[in-house]
C-alpha cells in the first residue's frame, strides 16, 4: 500500500493526481498482482518456497527502490515538456496508464508472488489446511496494508518525502528477503547483488521531477498529504515580482498568486472578477466615512489567500472586508502565511485549514454578503460534491438576503460543457438565474448568482460601477457573446446522486481551445 | 454658378467619405476608451467590408475575445481576400490561440500580400515580411510540439496495448494451463512435517 499510494504522487508532477490517474495506477497494480498471484502459485510448487520467497522479496525490493530514479525518464516518454493544460487531455489518460504499466507492474507482479509462496510455506511448516494458511496470510498482509495506508499519507510522505519513502519500503522488503534467504540456507550474495545497485540508484539517479522554467525562481517546495506543492516567483529582480503556488503537474496553471500590493492582478486573472458584487451591492450608506459597513465574505478554496488580497485593494470607501476562508490542505495555508502575506490570526481574517469546503459551509453561521467558490482539486478537477444542486442550495441558505454567490468556472467559453453544467446547476440550486461571464484572455468564466434579488446585466446602468479599475474590468463584458443569463432548468445536470462532472471535464479538455475556433475550418 | 456647382459636387463627393471616416474614428475612439460594445456598433456602420471587419477585430481583440477577433478577421477576408491587416491578424491570432493549422493556412497569403500590396513603404513592407518569418518560426515550433504530443500519445497507446494484452494473456494462461506433474514440494523444506489428512 505504501508503494501504491506513493505511486500516484510519483507520477503527479507529470500527469497530476486526478481520479483518472488514480484509476490507471490502481488498475495496473491490480492486473500485475493478478499475474503475480498466478505466477506465485506456479512457483509454490517448487521444492524450496522459503528460498524463492526470499528471492522474490529481494527482487521486489530492488524494483521498488529504483522507482524514484526511473520516474522521470519513463514519464518523459509519454509527456513532453511545455504542454499546456488543455493540450494534455489524451496524454494525461494514456500517458499515465503507460507510465504506470512500465514503472509499477514489474514491482507489483513480483510482490504478487509473495502471497502464494507464503501460503505454501505456512502450509508445509504447519499442519494446516490451505484455507487456514491462506486466511492467516491474508489477515497479516491486510494489517500490513492498513499500516502502510495510514503511515504513508500521514507520516512517510510528509516527513520523509517521496524518494525516501520508496527507499524505506524497498529497504524493509529487502531486509525481510535477505533474512528469509539466510534462514533458508541461501546465500546473501543474491541479496547484495540486488540491493546494492538499488540503493545506489537513489544516490546516482535521484528522483527528478520536471525542472521549473528558467524564468522562475523556486522559493519553496513541499509534499503535503494531498499534493506536491511549490512556490515559484517570476520577475524576482523587477519592480513587481509575481509569486505563484503550483501543485502537482501544474502544466501552465497556478493555484494562487501574489504581487507586492493588495489589489487587482490584471484583467486576464479571474480573481479580479470576484470583485464587482462588492460594488454592485451599492455603496455604503452614511456619507462622509462616518459609517463603515462590513462585507462578510466566505471563500471556499482559499488557497494562499489571493482572493482576499485582491478584494482588499478594490473595496469601496466606507466598506471593510470581514473574511473567512476554507482550505483543505494545511500546508497550503502554511505556505500562504510564509510567502503570500495571507493573514489568518484576526477575527476579520479567519482561515479554516484542513477542512472540506462543503463541511465548512454546513458548519458556518451564514449571513454572508458573498460566498466565493474557487475550489479545484489537482489543478483542474471540480470537486464533485462542490458542484451539485444540493451544494448550491445550501450556499443559498448561507447567504444574507441579496447576497452573492460567485463561482470560478474553468472552461473554454460559455458553451464549455463544465461551465454550462455548473451554471445550470447553480441556477437550479439557487432557484434563480445566474449571470455567466467570460474572463478575457483566459480559460475561465465567472458565475454570479444572487439570493432573492435581481442581477445586473451587461449594458445596464446597474452593471456599471464608479471605480476606474473595476469599470475597466467590466467593459469587455458588454460585448455580445461575452455573457449569458442562465435560467434554472427543470432538472439539475449535477446532483449528489448523479454527477457526471468527471466525464464533462474530460470532454472539456479534449475539445480544449478548439472550442474557441469552432466552425473556422 | 460654376464655382458653386463645383463646390456642391465636391461636398457631395466628400460627404459619404466623411461619414465612413467618422464611424471608423468613432469606433477606434470608443475602443480606446474601453467602450467595446459601442466600438462594435460604430464598426457595423462602416461601408468597406475589410475596414468593417478590421474594426470589429480590433474591438474584440482588445476586449480579450481572441476567438471572436479571429472570426471577424476571417469573415472580412471572405469579402476582402487580400486585406493585409486582416491577413496579419488571421495569422497571428491562431498562433496566440495555439491552433497552428489555421495560421498555416494564412501565412502564404500574408507573405504574398506583403510583397504585392501596392503603396507600402519599404520599411512597412520589410516589417511585414520580418513578421512573416517570425510567424513561420512560431508555426514550426507549435507544429513540432504538436507532433511530439502525438508521438507521445501513440507511444503510450502502443505500450498499453502490448503490455496490457501480454499481462492479461499471461494471467489467463497461468490460470488455465495444467499444473506440473508429480507432487509438488517433497518435504525438503527444513523443519517441515508431513501433512495430516
Amino acid at each position: 500500500m505504501t508503494v501504491e499510494l506513493s505511486a500516484v504522487r510519483l507520477l503527479a508532477p507529470w500527469f497530476g493526481a486526478s481520479s483518472g490517474v488514480w484509476t490507471n495506477v490502481i488498475g495496473v497494480v491490480l492486473l500485475a498482482l493478478a499475474l503475480g498471484y498466478t505466477l506465485g502459485a506456479r512457483l509454490s510448487r517448487r521444492p524450496r518456497p522459503d528460498r524463492d520467497l526470499g528471492l522474490v522479496l529481494l527482487l521486489g525490493a530492488g524494483l521498488v527502490a529504483w522507482l524514484p530514479a526511473l520516474a522521470a525518464p519513463v514519464a518523459r516518454l509519454f509527456m513532453p515538456s511545455g504542454v499546456a493544460l488543455d493540450q494534455a487531455a489524451s496524454l494525461l489518460t494514456w500517458g499515465s496508464l503507460a507510465a504506470s504499466l512500465v514503472l509499477f507492474s514489474p514491482a507489483a507482479l513480483t510482490l504478487g508472488c509473495v502471497g502464494p509462496l507464503a501460503v505454501e510455506l505456512l502450509g508445509r511448516r504447519r499442519p494446516e489446511r490451505p484455507g487456514e494458511a491462506g486466511g492467516r496470510v491474508l489477515g497479516a498482509s491486510t494489517l500490513g496494508s492498513l499500516a502502510g495506508t495510514f503511515g504513508t499519507t500521514h507520516l512517510f510522505l510528509p516527513e520523509l518525502g517521496l524518494a525516501k519513502t520508496f527507499l524505506m519500503a524497498g529497504g524493509l522488503l529487502g531486509l525481510l528477503g535477505l533474512w528469509l534467504r539466510l534462514q533458508a540456507g541461501g546465500g546473501a550474495a543474491a541479496g547484495l547483488l540486488i540491493l546494492l545497485p538499488a540503493g545506489a540508484a537513489t544516490g546516482l539517479a535521484p528522483y527528478a521531477p520536471p525542472a521549473i522554467p528558467e524564468d522562475l525562481t523556486l522559493l519553496a517546495e513541499r509534499q503535503s498529504p494531498y499534493q506536491a506543492l511549490r512556490v515559484v516567483e517570476a520577475g524576482t529582480d523587477s519592480e513587481r515580482p509575481m509569486r505563484m503556488l503550483q501543485v502537482n503537474e501544474s502544466l501552465d496553471s497556478f493555484q494562487s498568486l501574489w504581487v507586492p500590493e493588495p489589489g487587482p492582478l490584471g484583467a486576464q486573472y479571474y480573481y479580479d472578477h470576484f470583485v464587482p458584487p462588492v460594488w454592485w451591492a451599492g455603496l455604503p450608506s452614511g456619507g462622509g466615512g462616518a459609517q463603515v459597513e462590513a462585507w462578510d465574505l466566505l471563500v471556499l478554496g482559499m488557497g494562499a489567500g489571493t482572493t482576499v488580497r485582491v478584494l482588499e485593494g478594490l473595496l469601496p470607501t466606507g466598506r471593510t472586508l470581514r473574511s473567512a476562508g476554507v482550505e483543505i490542505d494545511p500546508e497550503v495555508v502554511a505556505l500562504g502565511e510564509a510567502y503570500f502575506d495571507m493573514e489568518t490570526g484576526s477575527p476579520e481574517r479567519r482561515v479554516w485549514g484542513g477542512l472540506d469546503g462543503r463541511a465548512a459551509l454546513e458548519l458556518s453561521p451564514g449571513g454572508y454578503d458573498q460566498i466565493i467558490l474557487d475550489s479545484y482539486a489537482n489543478n483542474m478537477e471540480v470537486p464533485a460534491h462542490l458542484s451539485t444542486t444540493e451544494f448550491f442550495a445550501l450556499a443559498a441558505e448561507k447567504l444574507a438576503p441579496g447576497g452573492w454567490l460567485t463561482v470560478n468556472a474553468a472552461g473554454f467559453g460559455l458553451d464549455d460543457p463544465v461551465v454550462r453544467a455548473l451554471a445550470e446547476t447553480a441556477a437550479h440550486g439557487l432557484q434563480s438565474p445566474v449571470l455567466l461571464l467570460r474572463v478575457p484572455f483566459s480559460r475561465n468564466c465567472i458565475l454570479h448568482g444572487r439570493r432573492d434579488a435581481a442581477l445586473p446585466l451587461p449594458g445596464s446602468e446597474e452593471f456599471r460601477v464608479d471605480h476606474p479599475e473595476v469599470a475597466a474590468l467590466l467593459a469587455p463584458l458588454d460585448l455580445p457573446g461575452a455573457w449569458a443569463l442562465v435560467q434554472p432548468p427543470a432538472e439539475a445536470p449535477l446532483s449528489d446522486d448523479q454527477n457526471p462532472v468527471d466525464r464533462l471535464q474530460l470532454e472539456s479538455i479534449a475539445a480544449g481551445r478548439q472550442r474557441w475556433v469552432e466552425g473556422l475550418r | 454658378m460654376r464655382l458653386r456647382a463645383a463646390g456642391l459636387v465636391l461636398l457631395a463627393c466628400s460627404g459619404p467619405a466623411l461619414a465612413v471616416q467618422d464611424h471608423a474614428y468613432d469606433s477606434r475612439t470608443a475602443r480606446s476608451e474601453g467602450r467595446y460594445a459601442q466600438a462594435l456598433t460604430y464598426a457595423a456602420q462602416v461601408g468597406d467590408p475589410g475596414e468593417r471587419a478590421l474594426l470589429e477585430l480590433e474591438a474584440r481583440y482588445w476586449a480579450g475575445d481572441l476567438g471572436g477577433a479571429l472570426r471577424a478577421a476571417r469573415r472580412g477576408l471572405e469579402q476582402a481576400p487580400e486585406h493585409l491587416e486582416l491577413l496579419y491578424y488571421a495569422t497571428l491570432l491562431p498562433l496566440d490561440l495555439a491552433v497552428p493549422d489555421l495560421a498555416e493556412e494564412m501565412l502564404p497569403r500574408l507573405e504574398l500580400a506583403a510583397r504585392g500590396t501596392p503603396g507600402l513603404t519599404g520599411d512597412v513592407r520589410a516589417g511585414y515580411l520580418e513578421r512573416c518569418e517570425g510567424f513561420a518560426r512560431d508555426l514550426a515550433d507549435q507544429q513540432g510540439r504538436g507532433d511530439q504530443r502525438a508521438d507521445a500519445a501513440g507511444r503510450a497507446q502502443l505500450v498499453v496495448a502490448i503490455g496490457g494484452a501480454a499481462m492479461v494473456l499471461a494471467t489467463l494462461w497461468l490460470l488455465t494451463a495444467p499444473g506440473a506433474r508429480g507432487r509438488p514440494g517433497t518435504g525438503a523444506t527444513p523443519g517441515s512435517r508431513a501433512r495430516q489428512g
